[in-house]
């Protein structure tokens, strides 16, 4: 090894320096998100909130809080997109915003009024897609 | 011998390697298509036809595994034989003797497994796939192969025949990059695919260099070793990536919260241009170097 070689060698330590600080800035990032989650949930009373966090997964919002005081459950499909700022509650009404460019499925097992705006890849899912999803080894773990 | 670039000793080089090598760079080609054309047809001689889902989408697959894998095996061919011109033992003798100073041999090395390797590779695709493409018929439900002498159509049954068949235009450079909306993800992308190419070709110039003492297997252990650090490398980022992430997952009051840096990550994409300083620096030291293998300066 000749002294060039250590230019090489020192890349790849500024390399896994700059990879430690990105890392940094994310856990920054979601640790922000995480408080204002923990604020809306207390504000809003809700009782369950599962967000996972695999790319082709789906985000399960389960509300005892909402207009009849029954339960209702949001099955929402995302791709990296789970930025709880896209996901608000006010007054009582769920608002899903900036999610029309990814898939997306909402399941609520009540009849609660869904207004879907510009977001044509929206479908709800039925009460029987809803038990056939849960079936499936993705979907069991957002079974109520 | 002035270590300064000239254009002139520059071209004579040239030509004296493509002179010296025509019966290597000729087997190249020649393989090359050989491989295009077999990985591109259905391997049959025979005309058939074959029902699938997303017709297109496989023929398609065909295409585009076919210029990744045989590119990289070409440019490998490529790089292995301009950086014989800078390796072994045989190097300062040839220093000596050669009118060509090690500017220009670098800047060659360079030239010719990159820009001349591409743009050679480019026009024997797509002058092989020029007539592959036109072996296939297909549309939504049905893929035909002709044969490949267009020697006539299968047997389709009666009830597909009635279908509009396209043929044609299976395979295009842009079809390569998955599309992509948005500019972050175009930035990330483009910078990967980039940065990786010229990686790739950067570590093999450096281990030409670098094992200048050992006769065989230069690219193997040069690729070995790379393999087995950034290996090691990945495997520990991984690691710390999990655990910092896991720490994040908390309970609140029985809900479980874990969101994902969505936006973020997006900001961050406009930095993986950085990634370009590692093939640069494996560029720069191999350039040292073989400034120091002059016997004069």
């Amino acid at each position: 090894m000749k002294k060039y070689d250590l230019y090489i060698v020192g890349v790849y330590v500024l390399g896994f320096i700059a990879f430690l600080s990105v890392l940094a800035v994310i856990y920054t990032d979601i640790k922000e998100t995480n408080q204002i989650t923990t604020e809306l949930l207390k504000k809003q009373e809700i009782t369950n909130v599962v967000i996972d966090s695999c790319l082709s997964g789906m985000i399960v919002i389960k509300t005892d809080s909402l207009p009849h005081n029954k339960t209702h459950w949001a099955l929402v499909g995302f791709l990296g997109a789970s930025k709880v700022e896209l996901i608000t509650i006010e007054n009582s009404t769920l608002n899903i915003k900036k999610l029309d460019s990814y898939s997306i499925k909402l399941y609520v097992n009540e009849s609660i009024p869904v207004e879907l705006k510009d977001s044509p890849r929206v479908t709800v899912m039925s009460e029987n897609e809803y038990q056939e999803f849960i079936k499936t080894e993705k979907g069991k773990h957002y079974a109520f | 011998m002035n270590n300064t670039f000239d254009i002139k000793r520059f071209a004579l080089y040239a030509r004296k390697h493509y002179w010296e090598n025509k019966l290597y760079y000729l087997l190249l080609i020649a393989g090359a298509a050989v491989a295009i054309f077999l990985s591109t047809t259905e391997l049959t001689f025979t005309p058939e036809f074959s029902t699938r889902n997303n017709p297109i989408s496989s023929i398609e697959n065909k295409f585009i595994g076919a210029f990744i894998f045989i590119g990289a095996a070409f440019t490998l061919g490529v790089l292995s034989r301009s950086a014989a011109g800078i390796q072994g033992a045989s190097f300062k003798m040839s220093s000596m003797l050669l009118p060509v100073s090690y500017q220009e041999r670098f800047w060659f090395m360079i030239i010719n497994s990159t820009i001349v390797t591409i743009i050679a590779f480019i026009s024997i695709f797509y002058a092989v796939t020029l007539y592959t493409e036109s072996l296939y018929l297909f549309n939504d439900q049905i893929v035909v192969f002709k044969g490949l002498m267009h020697n006539g159509m299968p047997n389709i049954p009666a009830e597909l025949t009635s279908e509009t068949y396209n043929s044609g235009n299976i395979f295009s450079l842009s079809k390569l990059f998955p599309t992509v909306e948005k500019t972050a993800h175009k930035v990330g992308l483009y910078s990967m695919f980039i940065s990786t190419y010229l990686y790739s070709i950067a570590v093999l110039i450096w281990g030409a260099l670098t094992l200048n003492r050992i006769k065989r297997y230069k690219f193997a252990i040069t690729i070995l070793a790379h393999l087995v650090i950034s290996g090691a490398l990945l495997a520990l980022m991984a690691y710390i990536t999990t655990n910092v992430m896991d720490g994040l997952r908390y309970n609140y009051d029985g809900l479980v919260i874990y969101p994902q840096p969505n936006a973020i990550v997006e900001n961050i994409l406009y930095f993986t241009p950085l990634l370009l300083i590692f093939p640069l620096v494996y560029f720069f030291v191999s350039w040292k170097k073989l400034k120091s293998l002059e016997v004069y300066n």
